[in-house]
């Protein structure tokens, strides 16, 4: 089974199956279309994924490396949240700021399926809650001035109507 | 190869060079004590060589994330999440605010009677995509119109007291609008004036009455909804046709109560291809419409005669949907056979209703590609009915429904796999309570 290097930000080498690093579209394409030969033993520069997130992508791919290209959703189908497997929910139960690094270097990466399930893991845990507990849960600074985030609240007296 | 080009942040100092969130890759409990100790600043600082100063370091934490990713999440969202987002910080509204596809659900009505003039002046306005104006006298709208119109792709007015040159001077300033409804019966000016704009974007349009000037500024419309003020002198029926006839070349979908008149007209203009149409005074005029508009997929009509439809059948082999009454019984035999279906091999959706008690026989009748029946509106006149029978032919919930309801003395048979699980309980509980009701699914 072929197998390549890849060097991340802190300087630690990773041997991988190249069908694994090719769940990467970065790598993917850097090794099909720009042609790198990682033949020679030397290793691809992540030079923006830390090896603890590099270690836990590389799980992730593993375990999905067999997964068939996701259906065309349509546009319904495709905001759903509820449709997270056990297997990623379980995977992706880590701090934030694991999981905010492992979407960034998903992105760098281009892992889309990854990036999906980053992100609707991030929608569950803003759905539902007032934007006081949402800032509360990211800790976001309230940088609205005193008053105008009532304004913005209540957008106008006369006229709002929340949803279809 | 430069991988780092992704994911770059700006240096906050002057020179806005962008460098990589990964310079600062801290352990959790670290970037905590910094990012608590010091309100907005990381506590880390950095000489920048361009801008030649020390300038602080943006963290890279979190919800820091860049625009692009954070939009991405809010994808998943519904509206009511959308908006308690952008009640969050400055930062995300705008990432809100600035996506048309986040906004794209995002509606405003104004309901209540308002005067829109001078002094009207509406502050935090979301910025909608949707928007409908209730029962209101405007006056003036110019203040605040074209911030709020330049975003908007559907707008609807109710009942609104305006004059043609303020609709015209709203219209103006909504490039992006798609769909237009125009409830309006009479405009309180109607001076004609010139129109230095279109809206190419324009799709579809609703309105009651057509002003000669539409036919200029809607020059791509798909769709058209003519409800007509009544007129004795057939004014409106000759602008409606006038409208179509100068969107010909994109008008597909057309929704009016049509009249002889009206499909004279049609039948005249060479570019037009229909593809719905909606609503056929009588079929009469339906088989005369099918003979020039061979396009036509979908189609509703009044007053149906069988071998009317018949003919309709085999004039529009693309007929994909029919929704037809049937007049009152006493033109057919005691029970009618529905031929006409045998025409129609392409049919995946029919509804029939009846003016007056009809007798359907559906023996022998094939619709091989039928996914949807309604029998609603035959299901309803027919209280008398003893005995039905469905064979090999979906039928929807809601008449189910109504047979379990309503029907407790008939006789029902269905024959068919295709009956959904919620109409297969409501006919197994029906089924236990009478003995003479048969089902075989």
């Amino acid at each position: 089974m072929s197998t390549i290097k890849l060097e991340t930000s802190d300087g630690v080498k990773f041997t991988v199956k190249t069908q694994v690093a090719k769940c990467s579209g970065t790598i993917r394409t850097m090794l099909e279309d720009i042609g790198i030969n990682p033949q020679d033993g030397e290793a691809i520069p992540l030079s923006n994924v830390h090896s603890t997130i590099l270690q836990k992508i590389l799980v992730w791919a593993e375990h999905h490396v067999d997964d068939p290209e996701p259906p065309r959703e349509d546009a319904d189908a495709a905001k759903r949240t509820d449709d997270i497997c056990s297997w990623d929910e379980d995977f992706l139960k880590v701090d934030q700021r694991t999981l905010f690094d492992v979407m960034l270097a998903a992105n760098y990466l281009d892992m889309k399926q990854l990036i999906a399930v980053c992100c609707k893991t991030v929608a569950n845990m803003i759905k539902g809650k007032t934007a006081d507990q949402i800032r509360r849960t990211f800790n976001i600074e309230n940088d609205f001035p005193p008053g105008e985030e009532d304004k913005i609240r209540l957008r106008n007296q006369f006229c709002e109507e929340r949803s279809r | 190869m430069d991988l780092s080009l992704a994911n770059v942040i700006p240096c906050n100092g002057p020179c806005r060079k962008r460098f990589h969130p990964a310079t600062v890759n801290l352990d959790q409990t670290v970037a905590d004590v910094l990012r608590t100790s010091n309100g907005k600043s990381s506590g880390l600082w950095w000489f920048c060589p361009e801008c030649r100063q020390t300038v602080d370091l943006p963290l890279h934490y979190v919800t820091d994330l860049s625009a692009e990713m954070l939009g991405m999440i809010f994808q998943y969202l519904d509206v009511n999440s959308l908006l308690e987002v952008r009640s969050t910080c400055h930062r995300w509204k705008d990432i809100v605010d600035q996506s048309y596809s986040l906004r794209k659900e995002f509606f405003v009505a104004f309901n209540g009677k308002f005067t829109m003039d001078e002094t009207f002046q509406p502050e935090n306005l979301l910025p909608a995509s949707r928007t409908r104006l209730n029962p209101s006298k405007i006056i003036c709208v110019e203040s605040w119109w074209p911030a709020f119109g330049a975003a908007l792709t559907e707008l609807s007015l109710c009942f609104c007291e305006i004059g043609l040159p303020v609709l015209l001077g709203m219209l103006r300033a909504t490039p992006n609008l798609i769909s237009l409804s125009l409830d309006i019966t009479e405009y309180n000016s109607d001076e004609v004036i010139g129109a230095d704009f279109r809206l190419e974007k324009l799709e579809s349009l609703f309105c009651r009455r057509v002003l000669d000037i539409f036919g200029d500024i809607f020059p791509r419309l798909r769709k058209v909804e003519f409800l007509l003020v009544e007129d004795d002198d057939n004014d409106e029926e000759i602008a409606a046709c006038l409208l179509m006839r100068s969107v010909q070349g994109t008008l597909k979908n057309l929704s009016c109560y049509l009249t002889q008149f009206i499909v004279d007209q049609i039948c005249s203009m060479d570019q037009l291809k229909l593809e719905t149409v909606d609503d056929l005074s009588n079929s009469d005029l339906a088989v005369q419409l099918s003979q020039m508009q061979p396009s036509i997929r979908v189609l509703s009509c009044q007053a149906a005669v069988n071998e009317d439809l018949i003919d309709i059948g085999k004039n529009l082999k693309n007929l994909e949907e029919l929704s037809a009454i049937m007049p009152p019984a006493e033109e057919y035999e005691e029970i009618l056979v529905p031929s006409f279906l045998t025409e129609m091999p392409q049919l995946t959706k029919l509804t029939l209703a009846a003016e007056d008690d009809l007798y359907l026989n559906f023996e022998r009748i094939k619709c091989s590609n039928l996914s949807y029946l309604s029998l609603d509106g035959i299901l309803d006149k027919m209280p008398q009915l003893k005995e039905l029978e469905i064979m090999a032919c979906p039928i929807t919930d809601k008449s189910v429904e109504f047979i379990t309801e309503n029907c407790s003395h008939l006789l029902v048979t269905i024959r068919c796999d295709q009956v959904s699980s919620v109409a297969r309980k409501l006919l197994n509980r029906v089924t236990r309570k009478q003995e003479h009701f048969s089902n075989i699914c």
